[in-house]
């Protein structure tokens, strides 16, 4: 017998500073279809079903229960799929829909797996046996470097997809930003921080340089990191909500603990960072953590907003990869765009190849298949445009885009922002 | 609707079997438009290659499967909706530039090329497409053709069929046409336009493009009434400038547009103009002072040249938001597009407003000041049924309203399922059935998305009659005479083409006069049968000029019928003609968007009087003389599938002749 499924038409959807009910938002399409062109899968196959106001009018057909969704499971799956949550489409779009949150939305509430399960231990792993983790990170990058994925066909399997993505994706094997910090001796925590720092996931284990980069930015000597802390990112995207509420909580009674309300707490990750400014909508249902989360969005900074542009020193076609895996307003970057134009001066192109957003994050592990086919597309545009230098606003999208970049052979190289102190060095 | 085992079979067999779905939630979701029109199709065929339409089409053909066109589904008239079930064919994935020609100027393309993406690759090799639909974004160029939608430079540059070259086109039957503007016989690609895709399927187009001009100069004005910013708009037109755009907007849209893209729009006048001034620097430097002499001749409150791209940026800012603006006060919202000749727009718009408050609906106002065309739209929760029944109670007065003014319920987004019923509002009984005659000679058995354009039982709710010139009657009786004894006709004009003594022939000589010169519209109506001569030197009276060719002998029925002076075919924008049967038909109006019904003016171009005989034609003027081409001899008799088809429908008996028949 077919599980049925329910879809609360009241429950909540968020998207910048607006909460709203999942009927109005999805009501709220005027199907203009404004947001066509501005979605990736769509660009890769347009139908119907892989274009933002398909998912939109699916929701909405689900709602006013012209089609039950037990009896299309496949077609919801995949259609959901499709969706590489960047949020481009609610840029587009006149009536601000965040559609990639109800995707998420209709994905949890009828229990459909969007990540395969072994990523999902692999990644709460992270929080409950941080050692293990570790430990699990140095034996995956053990088995990378001695060529044994192939050897147990875990790359195969199409679980374990994602590993061979992270495989092929990652750079070399390196120590993580924690032990990096204790070999130069630098100090992890201090009372009366200048500046609290949450690393992302890949400056902590994947590139540990990232931090130390971006502890270079800060330029101080009181900064309290962060190490081993969820910001709830993950669970909000692919896990539970209520999961997902503690974390965040937990962070920000570590950051009030630290910091006394007053202290900026920097990131290196855009997706980290436009999640933490959506802390107020996360708790929109509770009022009390709601104010609290309003003093501690307002404490986040991006990493670029402490770089200090030097004058016309990018001397090639640099271009800014602006792709998030959450939607934020574009006026939100215009200050690392500022950065970029001072430094690059004329050489700065506008990024229309961003038409194909690097899928960031989770993103990546929960639909590589989708990735792949929209990194190709991409780094067909970047060679279209002969951009030489790329600057992305997250360590996974530098990884994602120079592996392709390195496997279609272009000599374009993709780098964090905070390489770009590299350019005053 | 059923579709058997054996054609889908077939259909596996020719797109794959994943481009091909029958899933009920693929269905709904290939159901709607940008319209409130929501219509189930029973099947939804993905098309990878163009090389699939033919075989496709024609298995549709033989199933007598109807077939409804569908790529980007952005149009607001219901124009892709399966009313009436059958297959929508998605031809979204047929999205190639195949090659562009800059010395030939030209482009060729698949059919849905987003307008956008054609805009950007040419931008770099110094081209610009001239129509510019709001959409353009997203919408697809073979959905312009079909809509008919040409956007804010049309005034200038003219609609989306003047900027189509040649269509490779596949009728419902699955027979491929390859229709070009320069082949003798009717301009089928024009008639194409605005056809909704009820005729036929598009699968190959070439599209003129033309050199980007080297300076563009935005200007924002407003004026304390709206009848000082059009008549502005009529002096401008009259000095000989004819800006690239004239975009309008009244007081109350300016405040809800103001209030939410923060622009920095005077909120104070009652009209806002933004006007564009392109082409070299020494043009634009001439023609700003006369610009602003009539703006402030025309009282205007503020005159404002931008003085930058970041100035020119502000200034469409507002603009480009006013669609942004009104989504964000409700979740539904519905647009028209009704035109009207451009001296009645500030009474049309005067009405308009009194209708919105009479209805008790809110609704922006913008208006395309250049060409009368006019976009209304009203925000509303489609969840209240009392709400949604005013809104559209509004919208089909407002259309009326256009009618009422000389004008036309469809400027450039077609008519669709939506405006259908209206369309009998419109035109009369003849006419009407002559769009009946069209779809039912390239679509004898109704698939290709049927339901669209043509009201139900038209001939009890048609508009009436209307036509009183005696001389114009006359003919009338005589064709009615002839078409009762079965007697053919040789229509003839001044004897430049057709010279005969035969007792067939049919002579317009005596419909020779001069109707009407309007120079506020500057248009001008004058009866087929009247020497080009003896029109120009009235033209010449009135200081105004036409694109003719002032060599040319004939009548200006002949110039039509014959084709040879294609440059004038842009030109007609309103046509009468008597049908072979006595029927008059009377098509579009002193306005120069039209995306009401088939273009009727494009059918009667080139149809060497066999159609039926031409007693009537409005044209534009111009305040300087338009650049001369050159005049072609008269071409070879049409012998197209496509002319014999229309000639068989309209003039089954053959009583329209083009010769004499020899014994």
């Amino acid at each position: 017998m077919k599980k049925k499924f329910y879809l609360n038409p009241a429950s909540f959807v968020s998207s910048m500073g607006k909460v709203q009910s999942l009927q109005n938002s999805v009501m709220r399409c005027t199907r203009c279809n404004s947001c066509l062109q501005s979605c990736p899968s769509y660009l890769l196959k347009p139908e119907e079903t892989s274009s933002p106001r398909g998912r939109v009018q699916l929701l909405r057909l689900i709602l006013e229960g012209k089609i039950k969704p037990e009896n299309h499971t496949e077609l919801i799956q995949k259609t959901l799929e499709g969706c590489l949550l960047c949020g481009k489409c609610s840029l587009a779009c006149a009536g601000d829909i965040p559609v990639a949150q109800q995707v998420l939305c209709l994905s949890k509430e009828m229990g459909l797996n969007t990540v395969s399960s072994s990523f999902k231990f692999f990644w709460r792993a992270k929080e409950v046996f941080p050692k293990f983790f570790d430990f699990f990170i140095r034996f995956i990058q053990f088995l990378r470097h001695w060529k044994m994925f192939a050897v147990f066909g875990i790359s195969k399997k199409s679980s374990f997809y994602w590993v061979r993505f992270a495989h092929r994706t990652l750079p070399a094997p390196k120590r993580s930003l924690k032990a990096t910090l204790k070999k130069m001796a630098l100090p992890l925590s201090c009372q009366k921080p200048d500046f609290i720092y949450l690393p992302s996931l890949e400056a902590c284990y994947i590139e540990p340089e990232i931090g130390q980069k971006t502890l270079q930015i800060l330029g101080s000597q009181k900064i309290h990191v962060l190490f081993q802390t969820s910001c709830g990112l993950f669970e909000y995207l692919y896990g539970e909500h209520a999961r997902c509420l503690t974390q965040a909580k937990n962070l920000l009674t570590r950051w009030e603990k630290i910091s006394n309300k007053k202290v900026p707490l920097v990131t290196d990750s855009w997706e980290v960072f436009a999640f933490l400014k959506n802390y107020p909508t996360l708790f929109a249902s509770l009022p009390n953590w709601q104010k609290r989360a309003d003093t501690f969005s307002s404490h986040i900074h991006f990493i670029s907003d402490y770089i200090k542009p030097k004058r016309s020193t990018l001397k090639v076609k640099t271009a800014m990869d602006y792709s998030s895996l959450l939607f934020l307003p574009l006026e939100n970057i215009s200050f690392t765009r500022r950065i970029l134009k001072t430094q690059a001066g004329k050489n700065l192109l506008e990024c229309d190849y961003s038409r194909f957003p690097t899928a960031l994050g989770g993103a990546v592990f929960a639909r590589p298949l989708q990735t792949e086919k929209v990194l190709l597309e991409q780094v067909n545009d970047i060679a279209q445009q002969q951009i030489e230098q790329i600057y992305c606003l997250s360590g996974w999208a530098a990884f994602m885009l120079s592996a392709t970049l390195k496997q279609q052979k272009l000599t374009t190289q993709a780098q964090h922002i905070v390489f770009l102190q590299d350019q005053h060095d | 609707m059923h579709i058997s085992k054996h054609t889908l079979k077939q259909l596996h067999k020719l797109l794959g079997k994943e481009n091909v779905s029958t899933d009920e939630a693929v269905l709904l979701l290939n159901g709607y438009d940008c319209s409130q029109s929501r219509h189930r199709p029973d099947i939804v065929l993905t098309f990878t290659s163009v090389d699939q339409l033919v075989p496709v089409i024609s298995l549709l053909g033989r199933a007598k499967i109807p077939f409804i066109p569908r790529a980007s589904a952005t149009n607001h008239a219901g124009s892709c909706s399966a009313v009436h079930g059958g297959a929508v064919l998605n031809l979204a994935p047929l999205n190639h530039i195949l090659s562009i020609d800059t010395d030939q100027k030209t482009a060729e393309l698949q059919p849905c090329v987003i307008t956008g993406d054609l805009q950007k690759k040419i931008k770099s090799l110094g081209f610009f497409y001239a129509p510019d639909p709001a959409s353009e974004a997203v919408c697809t160029l073979s959905g312009n053709l079909a809509q008919n939608a040409s956007g804010a430079r049309c005034m200038k540059y003219g609609n989306t069929a003047d900027h189509t070259l040649a269509v490779d086109f596949i009728t419902p039957d699955g027979t491929e046409h390859f229709l070009h503007r320069k082949q003798s016989g009717p301009d089928w690609v024009g008639l194409l336009g605005g056809s909704e895709g009820t005729l036929g399927i598009i699968k190959q187009m070439t599209v003129n493009i033309l050199p980007s001009p080297k300076h563009i100069k935005t200007f924002l004005t407003t004026f304390p009434s709206l009848q000082q910013a059009i008549q502005a708009v009529t002096d401008l037109v009259a000095e000989g400038i004819i800006p690239r755009c004239i975009e309008a907007m009244d007081q109350i849209t300016t405040q809800a547009v103001e209030s939410f893209s923060h622009a920095g729009y005077p909120t104070e006048a009652q009209a806002l103009l933004i006007l564009e001034l392109d082409g070299n620097l020494k043009t634009i430097q001439e023609q700003t002072p006369i610009l602003e002499g009539i703006c402030r001749k025309n009282q205007c409150q503020t005159f404002t040249a931008a003085k930058n791209q970041q100035e020119q940026e502000k200034i469409w800012k507002g603009r480009k938001a006013a669609y942004s603006a009104m989504v964000s006060l409700a979740p539904d919202i519905a647009v028209g597009d009704g035109t009207v000749p451009r001296s009645a727009l500030p009474q049309a718009l005067k009405k308009v407003r009194e209708i919105i408050d009479k209805y008790g609906v809110t609704a922006s106002l913008l208006f395309h000041a250049g060409d009368g065309n006019f976009h209304p739209q009203i925000v509303f929760d489609a969840r209240q049924s009392e709400q949604t029944q005013r809104v559209h109670k509004a919208l089909q007065e407002i259309l009326k309203t256009c009618v009422d003014f000389g004008g036309t319920i469809s400027g450039e987004h077609g008519i669709g399922v939506q405006k259908r019923a209206l369309m009998a509002y419109q035109y009369d009984e003849a006419t009407l059935s002559l769009f009946q005659k069209i779809k039912q000679a390239f679509d004898p058995f109704n698939l290709s998305n049927p339901g669209k354009i043509i009201p139900l039982k038209f001939a009890e709710k048609a508009r009436p009659f209307q036509e009183e010139n005696k001389k114009v009657l006359l003919v009338r009786e005589e064709i009615k005479k002839r078409f009762s004894s079965k007697q053919p006709s040789l229509i003839c004009g001044c004897g430049t083409q057709v010279h005969t003594k035969s007792t067939h022939a049919l002579s317009v000589q005596n419909l020779d006069e001069v109707l009407e010169i309007d120079k506020q519209n500057f248009t001008v109506t004058a009866q087929a049968g009247i020497k080009i001569k003896t029109l120009l030197q009235a033209l010449k009276k009135e200081n105004v000029f036409a694109q003719f060719p002032s060599q040319y002998a004939g009548s200006l029925g002949g110039l039509i019928a014959g084709k040879i002076y294609p440059a004038f075919t842009n030109q007609i924008i309103a046509i009468q003609a008597i049908l072979p049967n006595g029927d008059i038909i009377n098509y579009g109006g002193k306005f120069t968007k039209n995306a009401a019904g088939y273009n009727l003016c494009r059918l009667f171009t080139g149809s060497m009087g066999q159609f039926g005989l031409i007693t009537k034609v409005t044209f534009k003027i111009y305040a300087a003389q338009p650049k001369q081409e050159i005049l072609k001899g008269f071409p070879p008799f049409p012998t197209d599938e496509l002319f014999k088809r229309v000639k068989k429908e309209i003039d089954p008996d053959g009583l329209f002749i083009i010769e004499e028949k020899k014994n």
